[in-house]
């Protein structure tokens, strides 16, 4: 390496601090590599090949902190810059140019650090799924006025009219007879909760089955009203219905499942979408379950305030687990399968 | 005496990749914590130095690549793609006109956003001092991106390799590597015949998965209950979650082959139809290796539940970049710079939230 320049003590008489491979210099206006030594002499970087000398004060360098073992760039202000990889050169800068402290370095530096913050991290998101968004869920549902619920209630009553409801084939005189029983039992109501209408549809689809919509409507089908025996047991699949509108199971759910669906989204990128689909079903399960217990407590409260015996409740229910383990695939009665653990919930009903 | 020289053969030149999943795991850690206690903001930085890991370690003939786009404007294009899709979200609730109205909004915002994406991308991007760039018209841009897709979707997809194509040519023929141009010849034809054997690919494992799903439900719910009709069997028992399972990675294996077949099959012909000046290039990817590595990726990924992911990333892109290869004919020291310049982040941030692929 020849140098004209003496005077700054490097070059064959003097010494570099980095000779060997891995600094490369560009210099910004055409793409043609220099392989150069580096020294840094009282506060100047100085960068040397055959065709290219260089003399900058290191302050005037811009030096980006290390990224692992990542090569790092040093920047002059002409737009020159000089490429420093391998493990020597690294070290060497790195000598030279520490890079500014930060909290990723801090991080990055030791391997315990890391698995207590993957513990931490984990801690926090088990704790945003099961404490933090459902009490968000259940302040915004709180506060959302009531037109987003009633146009969310009616256009969900639309699209299932068109898709899976048929009109009820209920003899008028036994539709006005459970609307009787309905509102013959005293709803609780503090004033915030929606107005209540019961309504009748037959569906082939479904089953037996019933649904309690954000705006208040509830939706019996006629098959599940054949099955039950009283008017005592459809009261209590209803009361478990109102339960669901008291509670804004609704509205709640939705916004805890898009909550899930953003951060399952989030997180998986670039996955497919049966990928993501998988984690959410499992997530939203356990809010599911979770608005079941509310919405059969509920029931057994408001069932026994008005005399009304709880276990008629439980046997409805039974009724509908055992045609389901005796039903073939073709129609299992669907009520069911929206509520798991039905064994569990009976057994609870019963129990309080 | 003369002597006859032959033009000597063209330099090849294959990348190299250099980073490691030892080397990137405390990085990609530090990424994702920082970015779960800022609510998403430090995801800007996460980026920036995400990419910085990878174009570093991204090396041809000794030299490696680099990415300066500034975190700051990445986070302003963040934070207006999440703006544009908690509107979209949100007029989901309020009515389906507003569903209608902001899917057409954003169908016309699109192409503006591709276009900017590219240039944020490639502008921001250099290799041994010198910046890429990107000149793709707004009309280009529109007549691609806009039209295009109503097109293919009316024809029922079969516009779908015509579009393609027409990216990629956007794409590749209006970016540029200091003042030399790339280039992009060939038209649509082999477009289709690629997806057209992606349809025929589809199709037989389709019948494959299905045929042996029902055929290991089978066999399962035989050994486990004694009954040999998958359909009886009781949702959560051992039986159950076997085929679940079974039927979940069987899915996700079609689906990963498919687009395998497709990566390997368009990335290798839209290569080899690129120009630098006088340079080629050549991807050697094979859609059977591309396959097995994204799938394993996946399902370690899965089983890990997200540990393995610095691992998986690291290990597709050194099988990415280690495929490709440079047949310079001039060298690779012979390139001008342009002037610097500056463009916002919006497109760049938006395009990738929206999950929208248009990868270089």
């Amino acid at each position: 390496m020849t140098s004209t320049s003496a005077s700054d003590g490097v070059g064959p008489g003097g010494s570099w601090d980095y000779a060997g491979p891995g600094a490369t210099y560009f210099d910004g206006r055409t793409s043609t590599a220099h392989a150069v030594a580096m020294a840094v002499r009282d506060g100047v970087l100085i960068l040397r090949s055959d065709e290219v000398s260089r003399r900058e004060p290191l302050a005037a360098v811009q030096v980006d902190d290390p990224l692992g073992a990542t090569p790092r760039i040093l920047r002059f202000t002409d737009g020159a810059t000089c490429e420093v990889a391998g493990t020597g050169a690294l070290r060497w800068l790195a000598g030279v140019a520490p890079g500014r402290p930060s909290a990723s370095a801090w991080l990055e530096a030791r391997a315990w650090r890391q698995v207590a913050a993957v513990i931490l991290l984990s801690s926090a998101l088990v704790g945003a799924y099961v404490v933090l968004t459902p009490w968000l869920a259940a302040v915004v549902a709180a506060r959302l006025p009531r037109a987003v619920a009633s146009s969310i209630g009616q256009r969900t009553l639309v699209s299932l009219d068109a898709l899976v409801f048929q009109p009820s084939t209920l003899p008028p005189a036994r539709q006005a007879g459970i609307l009787r029983a309905f509102w013959n039992v005293r709803w609780p109501d503090d004033g915030d909760r929606f107005d209540l209408v019961l309504t009748f549809r037959h569906s082939d689809r479904l089953g037996a089955n019933a649904f309690a919509l954000p705006d208040g409507t509830i939706v019996i089908t006629d098959a599940l009203v054949d099955l039950a025996r009283s008017d005592a047991e459809l009261l209590g699949v209803l009361a478990h219905e109102v339960g669901h509108v008291d509670g804004r199971h609704g509205l709640r759910g939705l916004l805890q499942q898009s909550v899930v669906a953003m951060v399952v989204t989030w997180s998986l990128g670039d996955v497919s979408a049966v990928m993501a689909s998988v984690p959410m079903m499992l997530l939203d399960a356990r809010y599911s379950r979770a608005f079941e217990r509310e919405a059969d407590a509920y029931a057994v409260r408001v069932l026994r305030d008005n005399g009304i015996p709880p276990g008629a409740f439980a046997d409805l229910l039974e009724r509908l687990q055992a045609g389901r383990d005796r039903a073939d695939a073709a129609a299992p009665p669907a009520y069911l399968s929206t509520h798991p653990a039905t064994a569990d919930r009976i057994e609870a009903i019963r129990g309080s | 005496m003369t002597t006859d020289v032959a033009a000597p053969a063209p330099r090849t030149e294959p990348f190299a990749f250099t980073g490691s999943g030892r080397d990137y795991f405390p990085i990609w850690l530090t990424n994702v914590v920082f970015s779960v206690a800022t609510l998403g903001i430090y995801s800007a930085w996460a980026k920036a130095r995400r990419l910085r890991y990878f174009y570093r370690h991204t090396r041809l003939a000794g030299a490696g690549f680099d990415y300066h786009g500034r975190p700051a404007a990445l986070l302003k294009g963040r934070v207006v793609a999440v703006a544009l899709f908690g509107l979209y979200s949100l007029a989901g609730y309020v009515s389906p006109w507003l569903t209608l109205a902001s899917v057409a909004g954003l169908a016309t915002v699109l192409p503006w956003l591709a276009a900017r994406s590219f240039r944020f991308r490639c502008r921001n991007t250099s290799h041994r001092g010198v910046r890429f760039n990107f000149n793709g018209s707004m009309r280009s841009a529109y007549g691609g991106f806009l039209g295009l897709p109503a097109l293919a979707l009316v024809s029922l997809g079969l516009m779908v390799p015509f579009w393609h194509h027409r990216l990629k040519r956007y794409q590749h023929g209006h970016s540029a590597y200091g003042r030399s141009a790339f280039g992009f010849f060939g038209d649509a034809d082999p477009f289709y015949a690629i997806y057209f054997s992606a349809s025929l690919l589809t199709i037989g494992l389709g019948i494959a998965l299905v045929v042996g799903l029902g055929l290991a439900g089978s066999l399962v719910t035989l050994a486990l209950t004694g009954s040999a009709n998958p359909t009886r069997v009781e949702p959560g028992s051992a039986a159950w979650v076997i085929v679940f399972s079974l039927a979940i990675v069987g899915y996700l294996a079609v689906i990963t082959a498919v687009q395998a077949f497709l990566a390997a099959r368009i990335g290798r012909h839209v290569w080899a139809h690129t120009t630098l000046g006088r340079t080629r290039f050549v991807w050697r990817i094979e859609a059977p290796r591309l396959f097995v590595i994204r799938l394993t990726n996946l399902l370690l990924t899965v089983v890990t539940l997200g540990l393995y992911r610095p691992f998986a990333q690291v290990r597709l892109a050194r099988y990415l970049t280690e495929a490709f290869v440079v047949v310079g004919a001039g060298g690779l020291d012979a390139f001008e710079a342009l002037p610097a310049g500056d463009v916002g982040a919006y497109g760049d941030e938006a395009m990738e939230f929206l999950d929208f692929d248009i990868g270089f």
